[in-house]
């Protein structure tokens, strides 16, 4: 897979956790970053490249460092070509470490751009991992409304104009908060948590029939938006069909997939008078329930089963109790 | 009023499921439809009336009728509450 994550896309959000200098002049654009693992260079350098992940960035730390300072000047030469030979896309160097005399020429050289922070090494590793795992996550970019109700993340989907923005609106104002309306932007993290954000320049406005565009933050104030979240439930909203049977026991989940992830989906039935944003609140508080373990049409089935076995016990008994 | 006996199929009685298959089928027609089960009256268009009957396996439910499509409504239910509760008992309803 040919990805287009560069040296400079993890280097700049890295900036924003910790010191980061960059050691090699701006150059030739670097190879691209070919996966979210990072790769520690140590025994390359000693020789053994059998195995060795040239397209991931590499992390140099006090042991690769220290070997190469081992090295007289022509060793080590040799050993940092050997790996910079086979198309490295970008280099870190941990624990602010002084480089050892030819490094930064032979990197200049390859077209290999190297950066350094005073991070330990586990810690840098674990920093550029956590920006690769976000860069290199599935995601996709959906036509529906996000809000976080009583902590829930509930994605309302449905056409155009059949009152996702009018229900977020109704929901904020009842002291819900908004994530985004209209684009919602998901990344998968961790193989099945889906989570979601608005448009950057687009955040918080919501688009009202007869008023206007909205926006949430200074007519509702800081409680009423959020910034990401983690998507729950599909709240489906659909115009009422008459010869649809709607679920009414709740015994079966109906399930969606995004990003390859199951979640659970409420089809929920509009026409006029029908208060949407109280359902949609059960819909959360219910979700809520199921998470801890109280599915109440599961229970209340599996009581009413025992109920009809026990009273057919009873009145047996009853019968022929003639007291 | 047109009235008929059906007997619960289900091996189980009238639990959630087959309330709703009930239900799900009594709004197809446009009578108005009651299930008598020992002195207790529940509407067939209603999950929970109809599962608060708690009435078990081959026990007597009346059904009580009155619309413009009466007959037909005694004879599909009856069918359905007889014969379909019983041989697909946990048949899902609800999504198709």
């Amino acid at each position: 897979m040919s990805s287009d994550v560069r040296f400079d896309h993890v280097v700049e959000p890295l900036r924003l956790q910790t010191d980061v200098e960059i050691l090699t002049a701006s150059f030739a654009e670097p190879l691209p970053v070919a996966g979210a693992d990072v790769h520690r260079p140590g025994m390359g350098l000693m020789g053994y490249v059998d195995g060795f992940q040239s397209n991931r960035l590499q992390i140099f730390g006090e042991s690769e460092i220290g070997y190469l300072v081992s090295l007289d000047e022509e060793a080590r030469r040799r050993a940092i070509r050997r790996i910079f030979d086979l198309h490295v896309p970008g280099a870190f160097v941990a624990m602010g470490l002084e480089l050892p005399a030819g490094f930064l020429e032979e990197a200049t050289a390859y077209n290999v751009p190297v950066a350094r922070s005073s991070l330990p090494t586990d810690e840098l590793d674990y920093f550029v991992r956590d920006i690769l795992a976000d860069l290199f996550a599935p995601r996709d970019t959906l036509h529906a409304t996000l809000v976080d109700v009583y902590g829930v993340g509930l994605l309302f989907t449905g056409r155009s104009g059949i009152g996702k923005s009018e229900t977020a609106l109704d929901l904020i104002e009842r002291g819900h908060r908004l994530v985004a309306d209209d684009m919602v932007t998901v990344v998968r993290r961790s193989n099945d948590v889906l989570v979601g954000t608005g448009r950057e320049h687009l955040n918080h406005l919501l688009e009202i029939r007869g008023v206007g565009i909205v926006d949430v933050m200074p007519v509702f104030g800081v409680r009423g938006i959020r910034m990401q979240k983690r998507i729950e439930v599909e709240v489906r909203l659909e115009d009422w069909d008459e010869d649809k049977e709607y679920d009414r026991h709740g015994l079966d989940r109906e399930e969606t997939r995004i990003l390859d992830v199951a979640i659970p989906r409420a089809t929920v039935p509009i026409y006029p008078g029908k208060n949407i944003t109280v359902i949609t609140e059960v819909i959360a508080l219910d979700f809520m329930l199921k998470t801890y373990g109280i599915d109440t049409a599961r229970d209340f089935n599996q009581k009413l089963i025992e109920t009809m076995e026990r009273s057919g016990h009873t009145a047996r008994y009853l019968k022929h109790d003639t007291e | 009023m047109p009235q008929r006996t059906a007997r619960v199929g289900d091996p189980v009685g009238l639990h959630l499921r087959a309330a709703s298959r009930i239900v799900q089928l009594a709004k197809q027609f446009d009578c108005e439809i009651h299930i008598e089960y020992e002195g207790a009256q529940a509407n067939a268009k209603s999950i929970l009336g109809l599962a608060s009957l708690v009435a078990r396996h081959q026990e007597p439910l009346q059904l009580i009728v009155e619309g413009p499509d009466e007959e037909a409504a005694l004879d599909a239910l009856v069918d359905l509450i007889e014969v379909g509760l019983a041989s697909e008992p946990n048949k899902p309803t609800g999504q198709s």
